[in-house]
């Protein structure tokens, strides 16, 4: 997409906000020009600033968090600054993380028309843009369903539609990917390239790169401050400072002598790598990962469970849980990927089948008990955070375990010091950041010593150095012993982390096995819109199977590395 | 394109109107009689109600809250109405005949109240609300306001839900110990829960002001609805049947206890 001639369709100059009582500032003197029809990504970790940027666009800040702003920004040659959120709606769209906080009405149609509707449009325009705009996300065969009965993709989609319908030329995403599925995220990336061909100007916020390289520009965003710009190309060849902002460098930019131009795709790492002679290390080890064959410590034999008035659930389940076994739980949105591990700490019971933890029926145990052989860490800590203070938290669990008083604070302290939270202790919960919440509720299960340790999407919303941080303690504790199941999208993590990966797909398992095992399988990648991490891509073409960086390094050996 | 709609019946094509105008009809309709055998027939009217507006199956699915209704208004009314006349002597207290039916009349006022929420609630969604209301005078920010705040309820019980099996999954049962100590075990519940949702509704209404809400004085409808007859024929039953039931009462009938 290149850039027309015309007047930026955004221009931000010396951009500077602080919040209402906030010491530091947001954003500090910021400078972008964004072309028309073009497609910009921002990228940046946990309190970059990503977002901040984007409502300073739709004058969320400071009209709706107030604060103090300076500089100017032009949308579409005018300046936004006398105008109010509801003013830029015709304007510029805003798509934000929490699609199912932007979602109210009782009726797909009605969710989507009422934007054009607030523009006081005739019932002929409001008709045609609610056709158009559930046509261009796929939703049209859902015009008259309630959106609470939809999937998370299906949801999501539709909060795209309910802001496509105001056909403001600018459209900002502000993480809206993160709760998706790898089919549900090529689905807005091929919609959002739809909509860059017709004319919108695109403004992507993300903490991936590697959905990011058809953008025409990125901008690295760091503390408040714009770090890099360039075109992706020039922005993702840079890995240290990719890192340094909580972002994951793409694999192969990694394996670059330093100052070379590092390859960007497997194609250029292929020929990167043969030009400098690459062949596997004479004392290479074997890279498949030692898989654990303790005793099982929890079993599902035959278990079926459906929701009551729906179809949704899991079919006739098996699944043996070896101690010491980290296993990824895999599949798109709505597979039975939840429904199954809430099988195992009795968060669900099993309308077909046996459930077996620590040898017996998990009906023999009572709440406490199974609460202390099998954790369970959900995706949003907000749903179990309550006390005011960061030591109280971790002690809720223990104290319902009827612990003393002296092992409670002894628990407390062990788990706090793994989390690096320990200077954290007196603190307000709710003063943390949403990476600190997370381990602090990983902290409140570990201290109850699970032997089976769940976390459901435990890294969705956290950024690079985060996921590394929260991955690192869990990864310890599976050295110790503890079992570990993770469901998770990201398949870097299956092959970075885990022993063991079960594929669900339509409430079946259709895939048990090892990951070296699953990312060989290319048609059952394809067919559930799985992908191999790029180095994983790259060392089974060079005929290895590498899970990481660090073990192609040691697997492979070429000049200069 | 909103003809579309799953679960169509024939009060499902009612004008918003028309059911706003019913159900505040239907409100003072259950406050003239007081006598059972009068709320009996209301209750029916309502439960005929159901079976045509197709929720008869999720107002059945309320029982037990039905039957904690009619226990509770029995008892209370008996043991704090006090009325002459026939009565009963029950480990050593007057219960008079007259209170433990006005009891039944209030359990069943109740039920056929709810009844009719339940049908009104599961046959007008909540952008047909907010338009009845508006066409009936109330400021559009308001209507919307209100219809919202029914559409947020299940909402916050979804929230409930998993902020009790995150709980749970820590080894708290709120259900476990003496009152008090039930009392206290909510506490873990009720922070979450409210945090979570006040969290949301800050999104919401963030969400509401990006998509241009309140930004024209004239908002205009994807949904159209017309007066029909069966409009005016729902009307015409509900004001005859309520003018009637207050002639009934003016002249003596459908009262247990004559001056409540």
């Amino acid at each position: 997409m290149k850039p027309s001639l015309q007047s930026p369709a955004v221009k931000v100059s010396g951009l500077s906000f602080t919040y209402q009582d906030a010491h530091t500032p947001a954003l500090t003197d910021i400078n972008i020009q964004i072309p028309r029809g073009s497609y910009t990504l921002l990228l940046g970790g946990s309190s970059s600033g990503k977002t901040t940027l984007l409502w300073s666009l739709a004058r969320v800040v400071p009209e709706f968090h107030p604060g103090e702003i300076a500089g100017k920004i032009e949308i579409m040659g005018e300046y936004n600054t006398s105008r109010s959120p509801q003013e830029m709606a015709p304007y510029l769209g805003l798509i934000m993380q929490d699609f199912a906080s932007q979602l109210f009405s009782s009726e797909v149609a009605t969710e989507v028309a009422f934007l054009p509707e607030n523009l006081g449009l005739p019932y002929e325009e409001l008709a045609r843009r609610v056709a158009e705009a559930l046509q261009m996300v796929g939703l049209s065969h859902l015009v008259g369903r309630d959106p609470q009965t939809l999937s998370g993709g299906e949801r999501q989609r539709l909060a795209i539609a309910s802001v496509l319908s105001g056909e403001a030329p600018i459209l900002v995403f502000d993480e809206a990917k993160s709760d998706l599925d790898p089919a549900g995220r090529r689905q807005i990336d091929e919609l959002c390239g739809r909509l860059c061909r017709g004319g919108n100007t695109i403004i992507s916020a993300e903490v991936e790169v590697e959905e990011g390289a058809e953008a025409d520009l990125a901008i690295l965003l760091s503390e408040g401050r714009i770090v890099a710009k360039g075109s992706p190309k020039e922005v993702f060849a840079r890995p240290d400072e990719l890192l340094r902002c909580g972002i994951r460098p793409l694999d192969v930019t990694l394996l670059a002598d330093e100052g070379d131009a590092p390859p960007q795709t497997v194609e250029e790492a292929l020929q990167y790598l043969k030009e400098r002679d690459i062949h596997p290390h004479p004392k290479a080890p074997d890279p498949k990962s030692a898989k654990p064959e303790g005793e099982v410590i929890a079993s599902l034999e035959g278990v079926s469970f459906t929701y009551p008035r729906s179809d949704a659930g899991i079919s006739d389940i098996d699944l043996s849980v070896r101690r010491g076994e980290f296993i990824a739980l895999v599949g798109a949105n709505g597979s039975g990927k939840t429904t199954l591990v809430k099988q195992l700490n009795g968060l669900l019971r099993p309308r077909q089948g046996n459930v077996y933890v620590g040898g017996r029926p998990i009906s023999e145990y009572d709440d406490a008990e199974l609460a202390s052989m099998v954790g369970y860490l959900f995706q949003d800590p907000d749903h179990q955070i309550f006390h005011e203070q960061v030591k109280e938290e971790v002690g809720f669990g223990l104290r319902n375990l009827k612990l003393s008083e002296e092992e409670i604070t002894s628990r407390t302290r062990e788990v706090l010091e793994l989390m690096e939270l320990a200077e954290l202790e007196e603190e307000d919960p709710y003063s943390l950041n949403k990476g600190q919440r997370q381990r602090l509720a990983l902290a409140s299960v570990l201290a109850m010593h699970p032997s089976l340790l769940i976390l459901d999407e435990p890294t969705t919303g956290l950024d690079y150095l985060e996921v590394r941080r929260l991955m690192s303690a869990v990864e310890e504790m599976n050295r110790r012993g503890i079992t570990v199941i993770a469901i998770t999208h990201a398949m870097w993590l299956v092959a970075r982390y885990t022993h063991r990966v079960a594929v669900m797909s339509g409430g079946n398992k259709v895939f048990d096995g090892t990951p070296e095992e699953l990312f060989a399988d290319e048609e059952l990648l394809s067919s559930h819109m799985l992908s191999r991490p790029q180095i994983v891509e790259l060392s089974l073409r060079l005929g290895r199977y590498c899970p990481t960086v660090e073990e192609f390094r040691r697997t492979f050996t070429w000049k200069g590395a | 394109m909103m003809e579309e709609r799953q679960n169509s019946s024939p009060l499902h094509h009612l004008h918003p109107s028309t059911k706003v105008l019913c159900l505040l009809l239907f409100l003072v309709w259950a406050m003239v009689f007081n006598h059972p055998l009068y709320h009996l027939a209301i209750t029916a009217l309502v439960v005929i109600i159901n079976l045509i507006g197709g929720s008869f199956r999720r107002a059945l699915s309320f029982w037990k809250f039905y039957l904690v209704i009619a226990c509770a208004a029995v008892l209370l009314w008996s043991l704090f109405l006090d009325e002459p006349g026939p009565a009963y002597n029950i480990l050593g207290r007057h219960i008079a005949t007259s209170a433990i039916l006005y009891g039944i009349g209030m359990g069943l006022r109740l039920i056929s109240l709810i009844l009719f929420a339940v049908v009104f609630s599961s046959t007008t969604p909540v952008e047909a609300f907010t338009y009845g209301l508006r066409r009936l005078g109330l400021p559009y920010r308001v209507g919307f306001s209100l219809s919202l705040a029914f559409r947020l309820v299940p909402s916050v019980y979804q929230t409930a839900k998993m902020v009790e099996s995150a709980q749970q999954a820590r080894g708290h049962n709120p259900r476990k110990g003496g009152p008090l100590r039930r009392i206290f075990g909510f506490v873990p519940l009720m922070i979450p829960t409210i945090l979570y949702t006040l969290r949301s509704a800050n999104n919401l209404s963030l969400a509401l002001e990006c998509k241009g809400f309140g930004l024209k004085r004239k908002r205009t409808s994807l949904a159209r609805y017309r007066i029909g007859w069966g409009d005016i024929l729902t009307l015409a039953l509900f004001i005859v049947g309520l003018s009637a039931s207050i002639w009934l009462r003016l002249k003596g009938y459908g009262a247990v206890i004559d001056r409540l």
